[in-house]
């Protein structure tokens, strides 16, 4: 039987999670370490809806990570990791505030895949795209003054051509 | 929590509130154009390239390519020279150069140079020109990743840098067409990683890959991938030896045509992919594929395929069948095979499967990919394509200790269908059958024909239980 950690969101909402689970979050495990887990931890940079998404993202890939380590090796590969890789790039499909809140949370709770996993999502939102495109994109507010802005454009020409 | 701007209809900027070390991870993953470019976006991005640590450089990269601009070209070199000053004091962690124009050689000897000394972790080199490196100063204590592609190589003959050791701590090599023909540099820079764990090698594509050694000899690689372009252009006959010196390799991915000589270390090897494919040259034919008539053809596999008998587990590609038939004297006994997969096409035919999986005694998991094949005499009992005699007792297929059968791409012809049966029949041991049904968009109507036809078919193993998915071509 697996010990239960308490997590508590910004918002005062409880989370019971697996230990294994809350320990895929690096300033937890700490915390668990430290034994200061008794009444639960409070984690005041995290809303419910946010705590909601992390914890989930740390139960699925503990649970991949047991079935990669149990089961055998398909011939061809692990199709495991294309099925997790799938629900990854599911997990990711929210709008932009909950996606930076998911990010703000692994950067706080430290929890490397899924910082890596969000950021590579944000990243994949800017390539091809010239800055107007971005600026569109993230609502970004201009406000160099046209000197500035030509300014800031000769410094490094070639990344505007 | 920094506050956020608000903009028009209350749609919030949140990527510019992110603290740096944040943005920083997410302007990493982005080429570094891209990342300098959105110093522009607003006063809190004026630095923005300051806080990346991977950097990715592709001269071919153009926002506005059809635009005509009066920039010299210059620009692409300063550019690069600008950003490594900017990062002098970062901690860089991976460099990435692609060049498709012309170099500037004397600058990119210098990024080289620079990076290296700044205790990068990963290289990656890709011109459309060629430019050698300077060997005696190519070599860095923390490197653990590198690649050298197309134009990139070291000159034969050049300084080694001190000791002969490049890469104290290079894991993964990487070379793309780089063309190490004939040259004792490629083997200088082999023993010069003493901890090389994983090399990448593609050749033949053409003149820049149309050379490789034909040797590896490295007591540390664990992981082997070794890729032809099978390039169709005349093939030198003046090397046709083929040496793997490679006692600790687990696992090997080998495509390459068949050579005249193999000398192989593998006595730790786990698994192994084969592509080997007959030269066929263009002019003549020397096989009789009419007769199925073993003509004395261009290679010798049997030393190679011998030092792969201790595997666990084998890929054969179609045609690499073709050159099991018709290129080994012998096919050894494979005492430890459990899992082998094999694809087939109406080219090639199965004339070395009955021998294949006699020799083959505690194999359990057999993947195939298609059942069409080239109907011969002499696939046996393999096959139902022939009919044959009652002499049931022979077949190869009733002594096979095979207990999952998958078969990748699965038609629903007449033909896979008699086949299917065959193996229902024969295989006494099956528990699963896979099949991937290869599905037209929408025919649901066939895609159950196919289904219920191989329900209906008798099964010699009570045990034996059928389950389909959709397999894409």
């Amino acid at each position: 039987m697996s010990k239960k950690i308490i997590l508590i969101s910004s918002d005062g909402q409880s989370f019971e999670v697996d230990e294994a689970v809350a320990r895929e979050c690096g300033t937890i495990k700490n915390a668990i370490e430290d034994k200061c887990t008794d009444n639960g931890i409070p984690l005041a940079n995290v809303t419910s809806a946010t705590l909601a998404k992390v914890i989930e993202y740390c139960k699925k890939h503990v649970e991949a990570a047991a079935k990669a380590s149990a089961g055998d090796k398909d011939i061809y590969g692990s199709n495991e990791d294309i099925e997790l890789k799938t629900w990854d790039d599911d997990f990711v499909k929210v709008d932009q505030p909950l996606l930076f809140d998911i990010i703000l949370a692994a950067n706080y709770l430290d929890v490397p895949g899924l910082l890596d996993l969000t950021c590579q999502t944000v990243a994949d939102m800017m390539r091809g795209k010239t800055p107007d495109e971005i600026r569109t994109i993230f609502h970004i507010k201009k406000d160099y003054t046209p000197e500035e802005e030509a300014a800031v454009r000769e410094e490094n020409a070639w990344a505007f051509m | 929590m920094a506050s956020r701007k608000v903009v028009g209809t209350g749609v919030r900027d949140l990527i510019s509130s992110l603290p740096d070390e944040v943005l920083g991870n997410i302007l990493s993953l982005v080429p570094t154009k891209l990342a300098a470019s959105t110093s522009v976006l607003s006063k809190r991005w004026k630095h923005s390239l300051s806080l990346v640590n991977i950097l990715d450089f592709d001269d071919s990269m153009l926002f506005y390519p059809n635009k005509v601009t009066d920039l010299p070209r210059t620009c692409f070199f300063d550019f690069v020279d600008n950003t490594l000053a900017l990062l002098v004091n970062s901690q860089v962690k991976k460099f990435t150069l692609k060049c498709r124009h012309n170099l500037d050689t004397s600058r990119v000897d210098r990024w080289i140079r620079t990076v290296l000394e700044r205790g990068i972790l990963e290289l990656h080199l890709t011109s459309h020109e060629d430019h050698c490196i300077d060997s005696e100063f190519f070599t860095s204590k923390t490197l653990i990743n590198l690649t050298l592609s197309h134009g990139f190589y070291l000159e034969e003959g050049g300084c080694l840098p001190n000791g002969s050791v490049f890469f104290p701590a290079l894991k993964t090599l990487t070379l793309i067409a780089t063309g190490y023909g004939a040259d004792y540099m490629f083997d200088a820079l082999i023993s010069g990683c003493p901890v090389l764990e994983e090399l990448f090698i593609r050749y033949g594509d053409g003149p820049h890959g149309s050379d490789w050694i034909m040797v590896v000899s490295g007591q540390s690689i664990k992981r082997l991938t070794i890729s032809s372009g099978f390039s169709t252009e005349e093939l030198e006959f003046d090397r046709t030896s083929v040496l793997f010196q490679t006692p600790s390799l687990l696992f090997l991915d080998y495509s390459g045509y068949v050579q005249e000589h193999y000398t192989v270390d593998f006595s730790s090897l786990l698994e192994a992919r084969l592509d080997l494919r007959l030269w066929e040259s263009p002019i003549e034919s020397n096989f009789d594929y009419e007769n199925d008539v073993d003509v004395d053809g261009f290679g010798d596999a049997t030393i190679l395929v011998l030092g792969l008998s201790n595997v666990t587990t084998l890929h054969l590609s179609s045609h690499s069948l073709e050159v099991l038939h018709s290129c080994c004297s012998f096919i050894p006994l494979f005492s430890n095979l459990t899992d082998l997969s094999f694809e087939s096409d109406e080219k090639q035919g199965w004339q070395v499967l009955p021998v294949l999986l006699k020799n083959s005694p505690i194999l359990e998991t057999l993947v195939i990919k298609s059942l069409v094949h080239k109907v011969t005499a002499k696939c046996g009992d393999m096959c139902a394509c022939i009919l044959k005699n009652k002499e049931e007792e022979e077949c190869c297929l009733w002594r096979c200790q095979v207990k999952v059968l998958d078969i990748r791409g699965y038609g629903g012809s007449c033909k896979e269908l008699k086949q299917m049966g065959h193996f229902f029949k024969k295989l006494k041991r099956l528990e699963i059958v896979k099949v991937g049904v290869q599905q037209e968009s929408n025919n649901n109507g066939e895609y159950l024909r196919v289904t219920n036809d191989l329900m209906k078919l008798p099964r010699v193993s009570s045990k034996c239980h059928i389950q389909f998915y959709a397999a894409h071509r």
